[in-house]
């Protein structure tokens, strides 16, 4: 949701810039003794060492912005490293700010908050989630009153701030309840030149590389601080990882997540949470959250935010000219999916343009009116932007597949992760163009033109009668400037009084004085 | 029933001059598909092993069930004129044999739309009318379309045995039943037609026998040219002659035998009394009374010979079978049709510029004034029929001119579709040509102009409707006029989320099967159907869940559209900032005068006209400033609604090139209304001033377009905006004891009576209100349990009104239906606060 503003953004919108509407999680300027302790600097410390990083650029979201000089003192102060603040993001605060770094020459990018978890290509990253406070006697206790039953089937996730407890969380159920699952935080093993990339196979398959590595890293208490070796887990052989998002989570064979109860801890309007309800739409359960200490059960309109991305799919379809947003540069695969939509897009007959704009907002959007659908590249939390404030709808990559791709049926779930969509993703599918002939369109109420070769032939023919250059794809964006009514600066000889110069507008735009007076208001 | 192969039946086809395209209307029960299924039994065209098979017009298993019509159907009858009969006709012809494609259209309010693209196709109209109840709203509504297409009507007074049974009016009250029905015809026909119109006189008139009388359900018709056939020879009197004489205030008497032209006269009966009405009230008397012996009398006198075992039936069963041999319905009816209806090449002279948008002088519009089969091919897609292959049509329609032939290759032209642009165009060949016979089709090699055909492989590039040519330079052949609006909507919701597609499928294919029906996707996600009424609704909606979706569907209560219009002139300045704050737009809002959004509705104002003559009749109807609503910038919503944007700006530096960006703002704000996201109706924006920064770069789209939208918005709030609901116009009819039921129940639904008059001559009330549609639900069934199920309401859409009281406080009425449709659509409680959209200077 926008904010009220987002129109009139006043001058000092960018510093009161509202993260999101996750209100709860904005926080007062944490106090000094807590700041260790939060930020974890003493585990920044090690690694800073450990893998001896010379300049090191630390990343805040806004929401974190406040502490952030007294965490970059502290570094300062004991580390033998040079460190920077990366002032803004380019995207948005999941994102490793790879561009802005590189801008240092950083070795290594410490990144704050929330966080997609997605790798960034060329920088060694590490994550911070900043260690919110949290109850945890109070969270077991709701829990066992929530489940008096022991051998219910429950999954447990925890979001990312409140990750630390998960050990001793775990602890102290495990033992009570026979059926619980607790989602572990996986965080992607640093890119080394050479090396697999991980973060394009997603399959817990055991013949890939990729899976088999991961399989290692997972449980390894050097990069992964939260999930312990001490808990004494086996991983039996009826035990599959199910990964969803940044949590993998250990499920009994032949079982999906759908089977169990969830139960969350954290924000309920997280984006973290939003995504993996909208992939498990029937999943039933609770949410704990640890700032209210609240407990209530999920009663999220799936269906309609279903039926609302669907509308859009419809959007997609109805579309000639397709705006693609990169909105991340540094996660792994991302120039994949750009070349995919790239293809399938024009396969299906629609044009495509690539923006870079930075941070999206309605005003730098609406600057291309000629788009009829934007699709937007980026990491899966931010990758939904359900808005009515942008003049021109916008979608993910899978809502691009799903209008394009016969092969792909709908199936009520939105997948956000794009590289699930390429080739080994879970999501994956055989692209073959949807023959849109015949379909007609329920929001326009007009049939949908996708007749590629009537289309292009005659457009050909238009173009070529008139004196322009090139032949212009039939959807392109020169069609739309063709019937607008303003065409630029026209001499319009004999057309207009011939008049004498007069004296105009003086001063600044944001108060023009107008000299003349005659239509001063 | 007749026989014929395929090749005999295109053969006729040949013959423009002896085909007969025309359709049944009437008011919901009159009787059309009673009286249609005589004329099948009598002439319908069965081709070759078919026969046997009967009950043409009944397609669907609802419609039997319920006992009302839905769809309209297409039948073919062929008919032989005698010679005797022939010199009747005053259109050129080509030999005895006629073909008659009939349409039998539903007569229920609801589904309007389906007579509306029946009469598309034809070029006659038999307008059945209930001699018991008169002419009615519907036959009113019907009959009026059927002029503005330029259709040719003839009466038929139909259900007489009810008014001999059961009324028992004494003969001289008959006739004055007639002859006030003729009245009311004709005074709804010179209201909407001209006299030296170019249909000439249309007036129906029983002496020239374009009336006719009877009842359908005993299969007995007469036209005053069968009587006067009986007579003219014992009287040796000119049949034409005699049937002036048959009617109006001619009487005769029988002793002197001497015709008056006057009546009143001592021993002078009228003539119709005596000659028509006696017979036959002599037959009802005897027969019915049991007097065999009388009966036999008169059967013997006026030449009836009853057949073997119909000798020794009693009451209404010998009643029926003694009429049906005397006055055949078939070769009544048959003959009006053959006679009086004009044929493809009469009526396309004079329909052809209602037809067709293209200048009148071109190739295909003169193929069409003459009927031309050699001319290019011009065709119009009426409706879609659902075939047997499931999500397939037939695309049915006319050929206006040329022919249309298996194989072909055409243009298909969607009703977007302007000429030398591509859109909404397709060329394709067409798969198939088939004849429609009720439910049977029957292939056939190709088609000349002036019948009805059903195209295949033609659907999936139209919606509804489309035109369809061998002409690159032809333009459209008009749209059709639907005299009802989809105004009650109902959301439906797949039970399974993942059975959306099928859900959305299935919502497309119910559009294209029905005229009128309109299947939404919402920006909410909300998918909507909306329909006429609460009986269209119903019916598409069980249609969508077992036939075109197959799934099951979770559907809301029935709603009503409402509309976000203003009452009074913004009571400030607007301004609003661009987000850079260069630039900013100043404007005002004021309602429109009344009439003025229906005048763009009816597109009597239209965003094509010329703008000179556009505010010239602006400024004479509506008092507009003449130098203002030249510069009308656009309409909005959809670029052609009831919205108004005017440039009232003097001399403003920029301002033409960011008037694209302002448009656009203003599509996307009169699309979704301040308030509730409700289309807007109604509101002229006008824009006072504008300040824009010098550089373009700082004045491109992104910083107008979400403006725009802005001070548009701020307007709306500042103009004391208000909501409007659709209202119905209800018509009911019920004897007089349940008046008062009538008004107990209107008034506890905030509706209102207008008009209250009685048939004359009948004990029936006809009550006249108007409803709020909102109202309207279950509206039918209390009216039928406060009235002992003696009142019969027809409902149809009449204009938008005002909901008293003031939306933006939450205790109001329009306050809740606000607050309900935020909820609904998923929006933040509360209408947005002014301070959102207006910026202080």
């Amino acid at each position: 949701m926008s904010t009220a503003g987002l129109f009139s953004s006043s001058d000092t919108g960018v510093l009161e810039r509202k993260d999101e509407l996750l209100s709860s999680e904005i926080q007062a300027k944490t106090t000094l003794e807590r700041i260790d302790e939060v930020y974890e600097i003493p585990r920044c410390l090690e690694f800073i060492k450990e893998h001896a990083c010379g300049k090191v650029a630390l990343q805040f979201p806004d929401y974190m912005l406040a502490d952030s000089v007294q965490v970059a003192k502290r570094l300062q102060s004991q580390a033998n490293a040079k460190i920077f603040l990366l002032a803004d993001t380019s995207y948005g605060s999941y994102d490793v700010d790879e561009v802005a770094a590189k801008h240092v020459q950083a070795d290594l990018v410490v990144h704050y908050g929330k966080s997609s978890l997605t790798t960034s290509a060329s920088i060694k990253t590490l994550f911070v989630f900043g260690q919110r406070e949290i109850d945890k006697e109070k969270l077991c206790l709701t829990f066992e009153k929530t489940y008096p039953h022991v051998n219910d089937k429950i999954l447990l996730i925890i979001q990312l701030a409140w990750s630390y407890a998960t050990e001793y969380i775990q602890k102290t159920l495990q033992p009570k309840y026979s059926n619980l699952k607790v989602a572990q935080v996986e965080i992607p093993r640093q890119p080394e030149p050479g090396k697999l990339d991980l973060g394009l196979c997603t399959n817990t398959c055991s013949e890939c590389q990729a899976c088999q590595t991961r399989q290692g890293v997972v449980g390894d208490s050097t990069t992964d601080k939260t999930t312990s070796d001490s808990i004494d887990i086996k991983r039996p052989s009826d035990i599959q990882f199910y990964r969803t998002g940044c949590y993998e989570i250990p499920l009994d064979k032949d079982t999906s997540v759908e089977a169990y109860n969830l139960f969350y801890v954290g924000n309920i309007e997280s984006e973290t949470f939003r995504n993996f309800i909208l992939l498990h739409p029937k999943v039933k359960g609770h949410v704990f959250d640890p700032v209210t200490l609240n407990c209530s059960s999920i009663s999220m309109p799936v269906n309609k935010m279903l039926m609302k991305r669907y509308y859009i799919v419809e959007q997609v379809k109805d579309a000639r000219t397709v705006g693609i947003l990169v909105g991340t540069m540094g996660m792994a695969g991302y120039s994949s999916i750009l070349d995919h939509l790239k293809k399938i897009l024009s396969q299906s007959g629609k044009k495509a343009y690539t923006f870079v704009v930075g941070k999206l907002n309605p005003q730098k959007l609406a600057n291309f009116p000629e788009i009829d659908v934007f699709v937007l590249v980026a990491c899966p939390e931010e990758s939904l932007i359900d808005s009515t404030e942008y003049y021109k709808p916008i979608c993910t990559p899978y809502e691009v597949e799903l209008a394009c791709n016969a092969n792909r049926e709908w199936a009520a779930v939105a997948p956000l992760d794009f590289r699930e969509l390429l080739p080994g993703g879970r999501h994956f599918v055989e692209f073959k163009p949807s023959c849109g002939e015949g379909d007609m369109s329920l929001i326009t109420g007009k049939t949908r033109a996708f007749d590629q070769t009537s289309a292009s032939s005659t457009d050909v023919e238009v173009k070529n009668t008139e004196t322009s250059l090139s032949i212009f794809h039939p959807f392109a964006a020169a069609r739309f400037y063709s019937e607008r009514s303003w065409k630029g600066l026209e001499q319009k000889l004999g057309e207009t009084p011939v008049m004498k110069a007069k004296e105009g507008r003086s001063g600044l735009p944001i108060s023009y004085s107008i000299s003349t007076g005659s239509a001063s208001r | 029933m007749v026989n014929f192969t395929i090749d005999q039946i295109r053969g006729i086809m040949d013959k423009k001059a002896n085909i007969r395209n025309m359709s049944v209307i009437a008011h919901v029960d009159h009787g059309k598909s009673t009286l249609t299924d005589s004329l099948v039994s009598k002439a319908g065209i069965i081709a070759g092993a078919k026969a046997g098979e009967a009950r043409f017009t009944d397609t669907r298993k609802d419609e039997q069930e319920r006992c009302i019509t839905i769809k309209s159907t297409a039948i073919s009858l062929y008919y032989e004129l005698s010679d005797t009969d022939m010199p009747w006709i005053k259109q050129n012809t080509d030999g005895n044999g006629f073909l008659i494609n009939l349409i039998d259209s539903p007569g229920h309010v609801d589904f309007s739309s389906e007579v509306t693209a029946a009469l598309r196709v034809t070029d006659g109209a038999l307008v059945v009318v209930d001699c018991v109840s008169g002419v009615c709203v519907q036959t009113e509504t019907v009959l009026r379309q059927a002029i503005s297409e330029r259709i040719k009507p003839i009466v038929f007074m139909n259900k007489m045995d009810r008014a001999l049974l059961e009324l028992q009016l004494d003969q001289e009250d008959l006739y004055q039943t007639f002859q006030r029905i003729v009245e009311s015809v004709n005074v709804i026909i010179a209201t909407y037609a001209d006299e030296d119109g170019p249909m000439g006189n249309i007036m129906v008139d029983p002496q020239s026998g374009t009336v006719g009388f009877g009842s359908g359900l005993h299969g007995w018709a007469f036209s005053l040219k069968q009587f006067a056939e009986m007579y003219s020879v014992k009287f040796k009197i000119d049949v034409q002659k005699l049937m002036k004489r048959l009617w109006g205030d001619n009487s005769f008497n029988p002793k002197t035998k001497k015709w008056s032209k006057t009546m009143g006269g001592e021993g002078y009966v009228r003539g119709f009394n005596q000659f028509i009405l006696d017979p036959i009230y002599k037959i009802f008397d005897s027969v019915m009374n049991g007097k065999k012996d009388k009966a036999d009398n008169i059967m013997e006198k006026l030449g009836i010979k009853l057949k073997g075992d119909d000798k020794d039936k009693e009451g209404k069963p010998l009643l029926k079978t003694v009429m049906r041999t005397w006055l055949p319905a078939g070769d009544t009816l048959l003959q009006m049709i053959t006679i009086h209806l004009p044929s493809p090449v009469t009526a396309q002279k004079y329909r052809c510029e209602l037809l067709y948008e293209g200048p009148p002088d071109d190739e295909v519009a003169l193929a069409i004034k003459n009927c031309d089969p050699k001319g290019h091919l011009m065709m119009y897609i009426s409706k879609m029929v659902p075939t047997s292959d499931k999500g397939r049509f037939y695309a049915f329609g006319r050929v206006f001119s040329g022919r249309v032939g298996t194989g072909q290759k055409v243009r298909i032209m969607g009703p977007n579709y302007v000429p030398g642009k591509k859109e909404d165009l397709y060329q394709k060949p067409i798969q198939r040509t088939i004849l429609m016979m009720g439910r049977y089709i029957e292939a056939i090699e190709d088609v000349p102009c002036g019948n009805i055909v059903g195209l295949v492989g033609v659907d999936q590039y139209l919606v509804k409707t489309g035109t369809i040519t061998t002409y690159d330079k032809a333009h459209n052949m008009k749209q059709m006029k639907f005299s009802v609006s989809p105004v009650v909507r109902v959301a439906v919701e797949a039970k399974n989320a993942s059975e959306l597609p099928k859900l959305v499928e299935g919502l497309k294919r119910l559009a294209k099967s029905d005229p009128m029906v309109q299947c939404i996707i919402e920006e909410s996600g909300e998918h909507i159907v909306a329909g006429a009424g609460e009986l269209h609704l119903e019916i598409c909606l069980k249609d969508l869940e077992e036939d075109h979706a197959g799934i099951p569907l979770k559907k809301s209560d029935p709603v009503v559209s409402y509309r976000e219009t203003v009452s009074a002139e913004s009571d400030r300045m607007c301004l609003s900032k661009s987000p850079n704050k260069h630039n900013r737009l100043f404007m005002r809002a004021c309602p429109m005068p009344d009439g003025l959004p229906e005048d763009i509705d009816n597109q009597k104002v239209t965003p094509r006209d010329e703008p000179k003559a556009r505010a010239r009749y602006l400024a004479e109807n509506y008092e507009f400033d003449v130098n203002e609503v030249r510069k009308i910038w656009c309409f909005g919503p959809d670029v052609n609604g009831p919205n108004i944007l005017v440039d009232c700006t003097k001399a403003v530096q920029y301002l033409n090139e960011i008037k694209d960006s302002v448009v656009a703002g203003f599509q996307w704000a009169s699309k979704e209304g301040v308030m509730c996201e409700e289309n807007m109706r109604g509101i002229r924006f006008n824009i006072h001033d504008v300040t824009l920064h010098a550089d373009a770069i700082h004045r491109g789209g992104g910083q107008i377009i979400p403006t725009a939208r802005r001070v548009l918005y701020a307007c709306a709030l500042t103009a004391s905006p208000r909501m409007l609901e659709p209202v119905y116009l209800v018509e009911i009819q019920c004897p007089e004891s349940a008046v008062g039921g009538i008004y107990g129940v209107l008034n506890r639904r905030r509706g209102h009576v207008f008009e209250e008059n009685q048939t004359p001559g009948t004990p029936i009330f006809q009550v006249k209100a108007y409803l709020p549609v909102n109202e309207s639900f279950g509206f039918t069934a209390d009216l039928r349990s406060n009235t002992g199920g003696q009142a019969f309401p027809q409902a149809v859409f009449d204009h938008w009104q005002i909901l008293p009281g003031d939306p933006t406080d939450p205790s109001t009425k329009p306050g809740t239906v606000v607050a309900d449709t935020r909820k609904r659509k998923g929006l933040s409680e509360g209408i947005p606060s002014l301070e959102k959209y207006f910026d202080k200077l």
